[in-house]
Protein backbone atom coordinates (compact mmCIF):
# COMPACT_ATOMS: atom_id res chain seq x y z
CA UNK A 1 0.00 0.00 0.00
CA UNK A 2 1.48 3.40 -0.82
CA UNK A 3 1.67 6.00 1.63
CA UNK A 4 -1.04 7.58 -0.21
CA UNK A 5 -3.63 4.85 -0.38
CA UNK A 6 -5.84 5.94 2.33
CA UNK A 7 -9.29 7.68 2.69
CA UNK A 8 -8.59 8.59 6.63
CA UNK A 9 -5.48 8.50 8.53
CA UNK A 10 -4.75 9.65 12.05
CA UNK A 11 -1.53 10.78 13.16
CA UNK A 12 -0.18 11.22 16.58
CA UNK A 13 -3.68 11.92 18.52
CA UNK A 14 -3.20 13.21 21.96
CA UNK A 15 -6.18 14.09 23.72
CA UNK A 16 -6.55 14.85 27.64
CA UNK A 17 -9.47 15.82 30.29
CA UNK A 18 -7.98 17.51 32.59
CA UNK A 19 -4.99 15.27 34.45
CA UNK A 20 -6.55 12.35 32.49
CA UNK A 21 -4.99 11.30 29.76
CA UNK A 22 -7.50 9.50 26.95
CA UNK A 23 -5.82 9.20 23.65
CA UNK A 24 -1.77 8.90 23.59
CA UNK A 25 -0.62 8.83 20.62
CA UNK A 26 -3.49 7.36 17.99
CA UNK A 27 -2.32 6.03 14.72
CA UNK A 28 -4.04 4.05 12.05
CA UNK A 29 -5.04 4.56 8.40
CA UNK A 30 -8.41 3.93 6.93
CA UNK A 31 -8.18 2.39 3.58
CA UNK A 32 -10.85 2.92 0.63
CA UNK A 33 -13.10 0.03 0.21
CA UNK A 34 -12.31 -1.57 4.05
CA UNK A 35 -14.83 -1.91 7.00
CA UNK A 36 -12.56 -0.96 10.44
CA UNK A 37 -13.51 -1.80 13.58
CA UNK A 38 -11.95 -0.55 17.09
CA UNK A 39 -12.92 -2.10 19.95
CA UNK A 40 -12.15 -1.03 23.35
CA UNK A 41 -13.52 -1.22 27.10
CA UNK A 42 -16.00 1.46 28.78
CA UNK A 43 -13.48 4.60 29.50
CA UNK A 44 -11.15 3.37 26.88
CA UNK A 45 -11.93 6.50 25.04
CA UNK A 46 -13.40 4.70 22.05
CA UNK A 47 -16.17 8.10 21.41
CA UNK A 48 -13.27 10.74 22.57
CA UNK A 49 -11.86 9.17 19.34
CA UNK A 50 -14.63 9.28 17.13
CA UNK A 51 -15.47 12.60 18.31
CA UNK A 52 -11.62 13.85 17.23
CA UNK A 53 -11.93 12.02 14.12
CA UNK A 54 -15.34 13.79 13.38
CA UNK A 55 -13.54 17.51 13.64
CA UNK A 56 -16.46 17.28 17.24
CA UNK A 57 -13.75 17.71 19.43
CA UNK A 58 -10.20 19.04 19.05
CA UNK A 59 -7.21 16.63 20.16
CA UNK A 60 -4.15 18.64 21.81
CA UNK A 61 -1.85 17.11 19.56
CA UNK A 62 -2.07 14.89 16.17
CA UNK A 63 -3.71 15.43 13.14
CA UNK A 64 -6.09 13.59 11.16
CA UNK A 65 -6.18 13.69 7.07
CA UNK A 66 -8.95 12.08 5.09
CA UNK A 67 -10.52 12.38 1.40
CA UNK A 68 -13.99 13.23 0.95
CA UNK A 69 -16.83 13.83 2.43
CA UNK A 70 -17.74 12.69 6.04
CA UNK A 71 -20.52 11.13 7.16
CA UNK A 72 -20.60 10.53 11.36
CA UNK A 73 -23.39 8.63 13.16
CA UNK A 74 -22.36 9.70 17.06
CA UNK A 75 -23.45 7.26 19.67
CA UNK A 76 -25.50 9.91 21.62
CA UNK A 77 -29.07 10.26 19.46
CA UNK A 78 -28.57 13.74 17.88
CA UNK A 79 -31.96 14.36 16.50
CA UNK A 80 -33.89 17.07 17.39
CA UNK A 81 -37.39 16.02 19.06
CA UNK A 82 -39.54 19.10 17.62
CA UNK A 83 -39.05 17.99 13.72
CA UNK A 84 -40.36 14.93 12.14
CA UNK A 85 -38.56 12.47 10.16
CA UNK A 86 -38.99 14.40 7.14
CA UNK A 87 -38.15 17.33 8.46
CA UNK A 88 -34.74 16.18 9.38
CA UNK A 89 -33.98 14.87 5.79
CA UNK A 90 -35.04 17.99 4.49
CA UNK A 91 -32.62 19.64 6.78
CA UNK A 92 -29.82 17.87 6.26
CA UNK A 93 -30.48 17.79 2.91
CA UNK A 94 -30.02 21.70 3.19
CA UNK A 95 -26.69 20.87 4.76
CA UNK A 96 -25.37 18.21 2.46
CA UNK A 97 -25.90 20.44 -0.18
CA UNK A 98 -28.54 17.64 -1.62
CA UNK A 99 -30.02 18.22 -4.78
CA UNK A 100 -32.54 15.34 -3.90
CA UNK A 101 -33.70 13.02 -1.83
CA UNK A 102 -33.47 9.94 -2.92
CA UNK A 103 -30.79 8.39 -1.40
CA UNK A 104 -32.54 9.32 2.04
CA UNK A 105 -35.63 7.57 1.29
CA UNK A 106 -33.43 4.43 -0.20
CA UNK A 107 -32.17 4.25 3.93
CA UNK A 108 -35.47 5.28 5.02
CA UNK A 109 -37.15 2.43 3.35
CA UNK A 110 -34.27 -0.55 4.03
CA UNK A 111 -34.27 0.37 7.97
CA UNK A 112 -37.57 0.14 7.99
CA UNK A 113 -38.27 4.04 8.78
CA UNK A 114 -41.15 4.75 6.32
CA UNK A 115 -44.28 4.79 8.39
CA UNK A 116 -42.62 7.09 10.74
CA UNK A 117 -41.27 9.91 8.01
CA UNK A 118 -44.29 12.81 9.55
CA UNK A 119 -44.33 11.55 13.15
CA UNK A 120 -41.47 13.49 15.64
CA UNK A 121 -38.82 12.33 16.72
CA UNK A 122 -39.44 13.01 20.10
CA UNK A 123 -42.05 10.26 19.98
CA UNK A 124 -39.90 7.70 18.51
CA UNK A 125 -38.42 4.56 20.17
CA UNK A 126 -35.12 4.52 21.29
CA UNK A 127 -34.05 1.93 18.74
CA UNK A 128 -36.00 4.16 15.62
CA UNK A 129 -34.17 6.91 16.97
CA UNK A 130 -31.19 5.26 15.98
CA UNK A 131 -32.08 4.31 12.73
CA UNK A 132 -32.59 7.72 12.18
CA UNK A 133 -29.68 8.78 13.17
CA UNK A 134 -28.00 6.72 11.17
CA UNK A 135 -29.54 7.62 8.20
CA UNK A 136 -28.41 11.48 8.64
CA UNK A 137 -24.75 9.80 9.04
CA UNK A 138 -25.16 8.19 5.53
CA UNK A 139 -27.62 10.35 3.02
CA UNK A 140 -25.04 12.14 1.67
CA UNK A 141 -23.47 9.06 0.47
CA UNK A 142 -20.00 9.62 2.38
CA UNK A 143 -16.56 8.55 1.26
CA UNK A 144 -15.58 7.99 4.66
CA UNK A 145 -18.02 7.06 7.52
CA UNK A 146 -17.50 7.19 11.09
CA UNK A 147 -19.73 5.34 13.43
CA UNK A 148 -19.93 5.20 16.71
CA UNK A 149 -22.03 2.12 18.15
CA UNK A 150 -24.41 2.23 15.40
CA UNK A 151 -26.37 -1.13 15.92
CA UNK A 152 -27.25 -0.29 19.05
CA UNK A 153 -31.07 -1.53 19.89
CA UNK A 154 -31.50 -2.60 16.58
CA UNK A 155 -33.23 -5.75 16.13
CA UNK A 156 -32.09 -8.83 14.08
CA UNK A 157 -33.70 -7.70 11.00
CA UNK A 158 -32.39 -3.87 11.15
CA UNK A 159 -28.70 -4.72 12.46
CA UNK A 160 -28.69 -7.24 9.10
CA UNK A 161 -30.10 -4.63 6.90
CA UNK A 162 -27.36 -2.05 8.61
CA UNK A 163 -24.99 -4.98 7.34
CA UNK A 164 -26.01 -4.94 4.01
CA UNK A 165 -25.54 -1.29 3.68
CA UNK A 166 -22.16 -0.96 4.84
CA UNK A 167 -20.92 -3.77 2.81
CA UNK A 168 -22.60 -2.02 0.08
CA UNK A 169 -20.75 0.75 1.36
CA UNK A 170 -17.36 -0.63 0.63
CA UNK A 171 -17.75 -2.23 -2.60
CA UNK A 172 -18.14 0.84 -3.60
CA UNK A 173 -14.85 1.95 -2.42
CA UNK A 174 -16.31 3.94 0.72
CA UNK A 175 -14.40 3.17 3.94
CA UNK A 176 -16.65 2.49 7.23
CA UNK A 177 -15.04 3.11 10.35
CA UNK A 178 -17.34 1.03 13.35
CA UNK A 179 -16.30 1.60 17.07
CA UNK A 180 -17.34 -0.77 19.86
CA UNK A 181 -17.37 -1.87 23.31
CA UNK A 182 -18.05 -5.91 22.04
CA UNK A 183 -15.94 -7.44 19.56
CA UNK A 184 -19.22 -10.01 18.58
CA UNK A 185 -19.16 -10.61 14.83
CA UNK A 186 -16.04 -9.63 14.10
CA UNK A 187 -16.23 -11.70 11.00
CA UNK A 188 -17.90 -8.79 9.35
CA UNK A 189 -14.89 -6.34 9.56
CA UNK A 190 -11.72 -6.53 7.29
CA UNK A 191 -9.55 -5.22 10.32
CA UNK A 192 -9.78 -5.27 13.84
CA UNK A 193 -7.88 -3.11 16.18
CA UNK A 194 -8.27 -2.59 19.98
CA UNK A 195 -8.12 0.71 21.86
CA UNK A 196 -5.93 0.32 24.90
CA UNK A 197 -4.05 2.89 27.29
CA UNK A 198 -4.80 5.17 24.59
CA UNK A 199 -3.21 3.76 21.75
CA UNK A 200 -4.71 1.55 18.63
CA UNK A 201 -3.25 -1.75 18.66
CA UNK A 202 -3.92 -4.47 15.99
CA UNK A 203 -5.93 -7.16 17.04
CA UNK A 204 -5.23 -10.56 15.13
CA UNK A 205 -6.69 -11.08 11.45
CA UNK A 206 -10.37 -11.18 11.05
CA UNK A 207 -12.07 -13.58 9.15
CA UNK A 208 -12.65 -11.53 6.10
CA UNK A 209 -9.32 -10.37 6.20
CA UNK A 210 -7.96 -14.02 6.36
CA UNK A 211 -10.24 -14.93 3.16
CA UNK A 212 -7.85 -13.29 0.94
CA UNK A 213 -9.32 -9.86 0.84
CA UNK A 214 -7.27 -7.52 -0.72
CA UNK A 215 -7.14 -5.07 2.19
CA UNK A 216 -3.13 -4.92 3.47
CA UNK A 217 -2.63 -5.86 7.51
CA UNK B 1 -60.45 36.58 -0.24
CA UNK B 2 -58.50 33.28 -1.00
CA UNK B 3 -59.90 30.50 1.63
CA UNK B 4 -57.24 29.29 3.96
CA UNK B 5 -57.08 25.79 2.33
CA UNK B 6 -55.82 27.67 -0.63
CA UNK B 7 -53.10 29.62 1.16
CA UNK B 8 -51.71 26.86 3.12
CA UNK B 9 -51.64 24.87 -0.13
CA UNK B 10 -49.68 27.77 -1.81
CA UNK B 11 -47.27 27.13 1.64
CA UNK B 12 -46.86 23.99 1.16
CA UNK B 13 -45.92 24.43 -2.61
CA UNK B 14 -43.12 27.41 -1.60
CA UNK B 15 -41.92 24.92 0.73
CA UNK B 16 -41.39 22.28 -1.61
CA UNK B 17 -40.18 24.28 -4.21
CA UNK B 18 -36.92 25.46 -1.88
CA UNK B 19 -36.66 21.48 -1.25
CA UNK B 20 -33.18 21.01 -3.51
CA UNK B 21 -32.43 24.63 -3.88
CA UNK B 22 -28.87 25.09 -2.32
CA UNK B 23 -28.42 28.58 -2.28
CA UNK B 24 -27.66 30.73 1.00
CA UNK B 25 -31.12 32.07 1.06
CA UNK B 26 -33.31 29.28 0.19
CA UNK B 27 -31.08 27.74 3.23
CA UNK B 28 -32.24 30.79 5.73
CA UNK B 29 -36.03 30.13 4.11
CA UNK B 30 -35.88 26.34 5.34
CA UNK B 31 -34.05 27.19 8.63
CA UNK B 32 -36.68 29.37 9.41
CA UNK B 33 -39.41 27.25 8.89
CA UNK B 34 -38.20 24.47 10.94
CA UNK B 35 -37.49 27.18 13.67
CA UNK B 36 -41.10 28.41 13.67
CA UNK B 37 -42.44 24.70 13.88
CA UNK B 38 -40.39 24.04 16.74
CA UNK B 39 -41.95 27.05 18.45
CA UNK B 40 -45.13 26.08 17.72
CA UNK B 41 -44.60 22.75 19.13
CA UNK B 42 -43.51 23.99 22.60
CA UNK B 43 -47.08 23.53 23.83
CA UNK B 44 -46.55 24.57 27.32
CA UNK B 45 -44.95 27.81 25.95
CA UNK B 46 -47.97 28.61 23.72
CA UNK B 47 -50.30 27.54 26.98
CA UNK B 48 -48.39 30.20 28.94
CA UNK B 49 -49.31 32.65 26.32
CA UNK B 50 -52.74 31.78 25.76
CA UNK B 51 -53.34 31.04 29.82
CA UNK B 52 -51.01 32.76 31.82
CA UNK B 53 -51.23 36.20 30.69
CA UNK B 54 -54.80 36.76 31.02
CA UNK B 55 -55.22 35.24 34.29
CA UNK B 56 -51.95 37.15 35.34
CA UNK B 57 -53.28 40.83 34.78
CA UNK B 58 -56.69 39.73 36.09
CA UNK B 59 -55.01 38.89 39.38
CA UNK B 60 -53.18 41.95 39.33
CA UNK B 61 -56.28 44.04 38.13
CA UNK B 62 -58.51 42.57 41.00
CA UNK B 63 -55.27 42.72 43.66
CA UNK B 64 -53.26 46.26 42.87
CA UNK B 65 -55.55 48.98 44.89
CA UNK B 66 -56.67 52.16 42.52
CA UNK B 67 -54.09 54.46 44.60
CA UNK B 68 -52.18 57.41 42.70
CA UNK B 69 -48.26 56.79 42.95
CA UNK B 70 -45.70 58.76 41.24
CA UNK B 71 -44.00 57.34 38.23
CA UNK B 72 -40.57 59.17 36.91
CA UNK B 73 -40.97 59.08 33.15
CA UNK B 74 -37.32 59.73 31.69
CA UNK B 75 -39.64 60.29 28.50
CA UNK B 76 -41.68 63.32 29.89
CA UNK B 77 -38.81 64.64 32.15
CA UNK B 78 -40.83 64.97 35.45
CA UNK B 79 -42.74 62.11 37.58
CA UNK B 80 -46.27 61.60 36.45
CA UNK B 81 -48.94 60.94 39.15
CA UNK B 82 -50.93 57.78 37.60
CA UNK B 83 -53.33 55.06 38.81
CA UNK B 84 -51.10 52.40 40.38
CA UNK B 85 -53.41 49.32 39.21
CA UNK B 86 -52.61 50.50 35.86
CA UNK B 87 -49.32 51.23 36.30
CA UNK B 88 -48.81 47.42 37.54
CA UNK B 89 -50.63 46.26 34.57
CA UNK B 90 -48.28 47.38 32.20
CA UNK B 91 -45.27 45.97 34.69
CA UNK B 92 -46.98 42.63 35.02
CA UNK B 93 -47.58 42.19 31.29
CA UNK B 94 -43.64 43.20 30.16
CA UNK B 95 -43.13 40.76 32.92
CA UNK B 96 -44.65 38.07 31.67
CA UNK B 97 -44.16 38.05 28.05
CA UNK B 98 -40.63 38.83 28.84
CA UNK B 99 -40.50 35.57 30.54
CA UNK B 100 -42.44 33.76 28.41
CA UNK B 101 -40.33 34.37 25.31
CA UNK B 102 -37.27 34.16 26.81
CA UNK B 103 -37.93 30.84 28.48
CA UNK B 104 -39.11 29.77 24.29
CA UNK B 105 -36.52 31.09 23.06
CA UNK B 106 -33.98 29.62 25.67
CA UNK B 107 -35.48 26.25 25.58
CA UNK B 108 -35.15 25.72 21.60
CA UNK B 109 -31.90 27.09 21.71
CA UNK B 110 -30.77 24.96 24.19
CA UNK B 111 -32.70 22.00 23.28
CA UNK B 112 -31.41 21.74 19.63
CA UNK B 113 -27.93 22.52 20.61
CA UNK B 114 -26.59 18.87 19.76
CA UNK B 115 -28.26 19.09 16.59
CA UNK B 116 -27.32 22.56 15.13
CA UNK B 117 -23.15 21.52 15.73
CA UNK B 118 -24.36 18.91 13.98
CA UNK B 119 -25.65 20.54 10.77
CA UNK B 120 -23.21 23.09 10.92
CA UNK B 121 -20.69 20.15 10.80
CA UNK B 122 -22.36 18.69 7.95
CA UNK B 123 -21.92 21.65 5.89
CA UNK B 124 -24.61 24.25 7.09
CA UNK B 125 -24.23 27.78 7.29
CA UNK B 126 -23.99 29.15 10.79
CA UNK B 127 -24.88 32.92 10.27
CA UNK B 128 -27.89 31.47 8.19
CA UNK B 129 -28.84 28.91 11.21
CA UNK B 130 -28.51 32.26 13.52
CA UNK B 131 -30.23 34.37 11.19
CA UNK B 132 -33.06 31.67 11.37
CA UNK B 133 -33.17 32.05 14.72
CA UNK B 134 -33.81 35.27 15.22
CA UNK B 135 -36.13 36.16 12.36
CA UNK B 136 -38.30 32.79 14.00
CA UNK B 137 -38.20 34.90 17.74
CA UNK B 138 -39.15 38.04 15.88
CA UNK B 139 -42.29 36.13 14.64
CA UNK B 140 -43.26 34.64 17.95
CA UNK B 141 -42.81 38.07 19.56
CA UNK B 142 -44.85 40.09 17.47
CA UNK B 143 -48.07 37.84 17.67
CA UNK B 144 -47.61 37.50 21.69
CA UNK B 145 -47.05 41.25 22.05
CA UNK B 146 -50.04 41.98 20.38
CA UNK B 147 -52.29 39.35 22.13
CA UNK B 148 -50.99 40.75 25.74
CA UNK B 149 -52.02 44.49 24.17
CA UNK B 150 -55.22 43.26 23.11
CA UNK B 151 -56.06 41.16 26.41
CA UNK B 152 -54.57 44.43 28.64
CA UNK B 153 -57.29 46.60 26.83
CA UNK B 154 -60.04 44.18 28.48
CA UNK B 155 -59.25 45.65 31.51
CA UNK B 156 -58.60 49.53 31.00
CA UNK B 157 -57.61 51.68 27.86
CA UNK B 158 -54.38 52.81 27.34
CA UNK B 159 -53.82 56.20 25.37
CA UNK B 160 -51.72 54.55 23.11
CA UNK B 161 -52.56 50.97 22.33
CA UNK B 162 -49.85 50.60 19.54
CA UNK B 163 -47.05 52.19 21.24
CA UNK B 164 -47.79 49.69 24.24
CA UNK B 165 -47.83 46.69 21.85
CA UNK B 166 -44.62 47.99 20.26
CA UNK B 167 -43.07 48.00 23.71
CA UNK B 168 -44.30 45.05 24.80
CA UNK B 169 -42.72 43.46 21.27
CA UNK B 170 -38.93 45.07 21.61
CA UNK B 171 -39.31 43.91 25.37
CA UNK B 172 -40.17 40.22 24.18
CA UNK B 173 -36.58 40.99 21.62
CA UNK B 174 -34.93 41.77 24.57
CA UNK B 175 -35.67 38.87 26.72
CA UNK B 176 -35.86 36.43 23.50
CA UNK B 177 -31.90 37.58 22.93
CA UNK B 178 -31.57 36.81 26.87
CA UNK B 179 -32.57 33.41 26.13
CA UNK B 180 -30.60 32.48 23.48
CA UNK B 181 -27.14 33.55 24.75
CA UNK B 182 -28.08 31.45 27.65
CA UNK B 183 -29.60 28.59 25.41
CA UNK B 184 -26.08 28.49 24.00
CA UNK B 185 -23.82 28.95 26.72
CA UNK B 186 -25.07 27.12 29.15
CA UNK B 187 -25.46 23.50 29.96
CA UNK B 188 -28.52 22.88 32.48
CA UNK B 189 -31.48 23.78 31.14
CA UNK B 190 -32.81 24.48 34.98
CA UNK B 191 -30.14 26.91 34.95
CA UNK B 192 -31.27 28.76 32.04
CA UNK B 193 -34.50 29.04 33.23
CA UNK B 194 -33.39 30.30 36.68
CA UNK B 195 -30.89 33.18 35.32
CA UNK B 196 -33.77 34.47 33.33
CA UNK B 197 -36.10 34.26 36.07
CA UNK B 198 -33.91 36.19 38.61
CA UNK B 199 -33.11 38.91 36.32
CA UNK B 200 -36.54 39.32 35.33
CA UNK B 201 -37.22 39.96 39.10
CA UNK B 202 -34.61 42.25 39.48
CA UNK B 203 -35.78 44.13 36.13
CA UNK B 204 -39.28 44.80 37.43
CA UNK B 205 -39.19 44.97 40.60
CA UNK B 206 -36.07 47.79 40.78
CA UNK B 207 -38.50 49.54 38.18
CA UNK B 208 -41.76 49.35 40.36
CA UNK B 209 -42.32 53.25 42.18
CA UNK B 210 -43.60 51.96 44.51
CA UNK B 211 -40.97 49.72 45.79
CA UNK B 212 -37.95 51.89 44.55
CA UNK B 213 -39.42 55.65 44.80
CA UNK B 214 -36.04 56.65 43.19
CA UNK B 215 -36.69 54.72 40.28
CA UNK B 216 -35.15 56.97 37.85
CA UNK B 217 -31.53 56.56 39.42
CA UNK B 218 -28.95 56.15 36.45
CA UNK B 219 -28.13 52.54 36.77
CA UNK B 220 -31.87 51.80 36.84
CA UNK B 221 -31.52 52.98 32.67
CA UNK B 222 -29.09 50.01 32.09
CA UNK B 223 -31.98 47.57 33.05
CA UNK B 224 -33.51 45.53 29.60
CA UNK B 225 -36.66 46.31 30.40
CA UNK B 226 -36.31 50.10 31.00
CA UNK B 227 -36.94 51.87 27.55
CA UNK B 228 -39.69 49.57 27.32
CA UNK B 229 -41.32 50.09 30.79
CA UNK B 230 -40.56 53.85 29.94
CA UNK B 231 -42.34 53.71 26.65
CA UNK B 232 -45.77 52.12 27.82
CA UNK B 233 -45.97 53.93 30.73
CA UNK B 234 -46.24 57.12 28.90
CA UNK B 235 -48.83 54.86 25.92
CA UNK B 236 -51.11 54.51 28.30
CA UNK B 237 -51.20 57.68 30.39
CA UNK B 238 -50.07 60.51 27.49
CA UNK B 239 -50.62 61.00 23.94
CA UNK B 240 -46.78 62.00 23.91
CA UNK B 241 -44.23 60.45 21.81
CA UNK B 242 -41.76 57.66 23.26
CA UNK B 243 -40.92 55.43 20.28
CA UNK B 244 -36.90 55.88 20.81
CA UNK B 245 -37.40 54.67 24.61
CA UNK B 246 -38.60 51.56 23.32
CA UNK B 247 -36.08 50.69 21.09
CA UNK B 248 -33.56 50.44 23.27
CA UNK B 249 -35.18 46.80 23.46
CA UNK B 250 -33.29 46.77 20.25
CA UNK B 251 -29.90 47.67 21.65
CA UNK B 252 -29.82 44.83 24.07
CA UNK B 253 -31.09 42.62 21.39
CA UNK B 254 -28.26 43.63 19.22
CA UNK B 255 -25.63 43.51 22.23
CA UNK B 256 -27.20 39.51 22.61
CA UNK B 257 -26.71 38.96 18.95
CA UNK B 258 -23.32 39.53 18.97
CA UNK B 259 -22.19 37.97 22.24
CA UNK B 260 -24.76 34.94 20.36
CA UNK B 261 -22.20 35.25 17.17
CA UNK B 262 -19.54 34.46 19.13
CA UNK B 263 -20.68 31.82 21.31
CA UNK B 264 -22.34 29.79 18.73
CA UNK B 265 -19.21 29.84 16.36
CA UNK B 266 -17.00 28.77 19.21
CA UNK B 267 -19.59 25.92 19.91
CA UNK B 268 -20.01 24.94 16.50
CA UNK B 269 -16.36 25.32 15.47
CA UNK B 270 -14.51 22.19 13.73
CA UNK B 271 -12.31 21.67 16.50
CA UNK B 272 -10.14 19.08 15.01
CA UNK B 273 -8.24 21.57 12.40
CA UNK B 274 -7.31 18.51 10.32
CA UNK B 275 -5.12 19.07 7.44
CA UNK B 276 -6.47 18.00 3.94
CA UNK B 277 -4.52 16.24 1.28
CA UNK B 278 -3.63 18.52 -1.07
CA UNK B 279 -5.98 18.47 -3.68
CA UNK B 280 -5.71 17.75 -7.02
CA UNK B 281 -6.48 20.55 -9.07
CA UNK B 282 -8.62 20.37 -12.80
CA UNK B 283 -5.64 21.90 -15.09
CA UNK B 284 -6.47 23.26 -18.15
CA UNK B 285 -3.20 23.78 -20.50
CA UNK B 286 -3.72 25.97 -23.77
CA UNK B 287 -0.59 25.16 -26.42
CA UNK B 288 -1.30 27.95 -29.23
CA UNK B 289 1.16 27.42 -32.61
CA UNK B 290 2.00 30.59 -33.49
CA UNK B 291 2.78 31.67 -37.29
CA UNK B 292 6.22 32.18 -36.45
CA UNK B 293 6.60 28.70 -35.73
CA UNK B 294 6.54 29.06 -31.72
CA UNK B 295 4.22 27.87 -29.07
CA UNK B 296 2.23 29.85 -26.93
CA UNK B 297 1.17 28.09 -23.43
CA UNK B 298 -1.26 28.94 -20.84
CA UNK B 299 -1.83 27.53 -17.75
CA UNK B 300 -4.85 27.53 -15.36
CA UNK B 301 -3.25 26.01 -12.46
CA UNK B 302 -0.01 27.51 -12.06
CA UNK B 303 3.54 26.67 -13.58
CA UNK B 304 3.69 23.86 -15.91
CA UNK B 305 6.84 21.52 -16.61
CA UNK B 306 7.68 21.70 -20.31
CA UNK B 307 9.63 18.93 -21.64
CA UNK B 308 10.75 18.63 -25.07
CA UNK B 309 12.92 14.93 -25.32
CA UNK B 310 11.07 13.16 -22.51
CA UNK B 311 12.71 9.83 -23.05
CA UNK B 312 15.94 11.00 -22.08
CA UNK B 313 14.83 13.50 -19.60
CA UNK B 314 17.26 13.48 -16.28
CA UNK B 315 15.67 12.92 -13.13
CA UNK B 316 16.62 16.12 -12.16
CA UNK B 317 14.60 18.14 -15.17
CA UNK B 318 11.47 18.38 -12.51
CA UNK B 319 13.53 20.52 -9.70
CA UNK B 320 12.20 23.66 -10.79
CA UNK B 321 8.50 22.19 -10.25
CA UNK B 322 7.35 24.09 -7.42
CA UNK B 323 6.45 21.85 -3.88
CA UNK B 324 2.23 22.04 -3.48
CA UNK B 325 1.73 22.80 -0.21
CA UNK B 326 -0.04 21.55 2.45
CA UNK B 327 -2.78 23.57 3.36
CA UNK B 328 -4.90 23.98 6.63
CA UNK B 329 -8.84 23.53 5.83
CA UNK B 330 -11.65 21.95 7.18
CA UNK B 331 -11.17 18.39 5.73
CA UNK B 332 -14.86 17.82 5.00
CA UNK B 333 -14.93 20.36 2.02
CA UNK B 334 -12.24 18.42 -0.07
CA UNK B 335 -13.08 15.20 -2.27
CA UNK B 336 -9.41 13.75 -3.65
CA UNK B 337 -9.30 11.22 -6.47
CA UNK B 338 -10.55 8.14 -6.18
CA UNK B 339 -13.09 9.05 -2.95
CA UNK B 340 -16.86 9.55 -3.70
Amino acid sequence: MSSEDFTLQALGLYKAFGSHQVLRGVEFSLRPGEIMGIIGENGAGKTTLLRVLSGELRADSGSVVHRGRLGYCPQRIVVNNELTVEQHLRYFQSAYQLATLTRAHELVERLDLTRYLNRKAGLLSGGTKQKLNLVLALMHDPGVVLMDEPYQGFDWDNYLAFWAITRELCDRGQSVLVISHIAHDIKRFDRLHRLRDGQVHAEKATARHTAGRKVAP
Amino acid sequence: MRPATAVLADLRAARRSLDGRTTWWAKLLKAIGFEVTQHARNHLALGLVVCFIPVWLGVVHTVIPNNTVEFHSRVLGHAMRVDANELAMISAVINAVTLIIGFMQFASVRRSSDFDQRLVLAGHPRLSMLAAKFVALVLVSMPTAVYAAVVMDLFWEPRQPALVGFSLFTSALTYGGLGMVLGLALSSELAGMFVIIMVSLIDVMVQNPIINPSADLGPVRLLPTYGSMQAAAVAGFTDDGAIGHALLGLLWLLLFGLVSVTVFHWRTKDHAGHITSPATQTASVVVTSRADGTLSIESTAGPILLCSQLPGCPASCDRTVPQQRVRKARAVRMTAPGAS
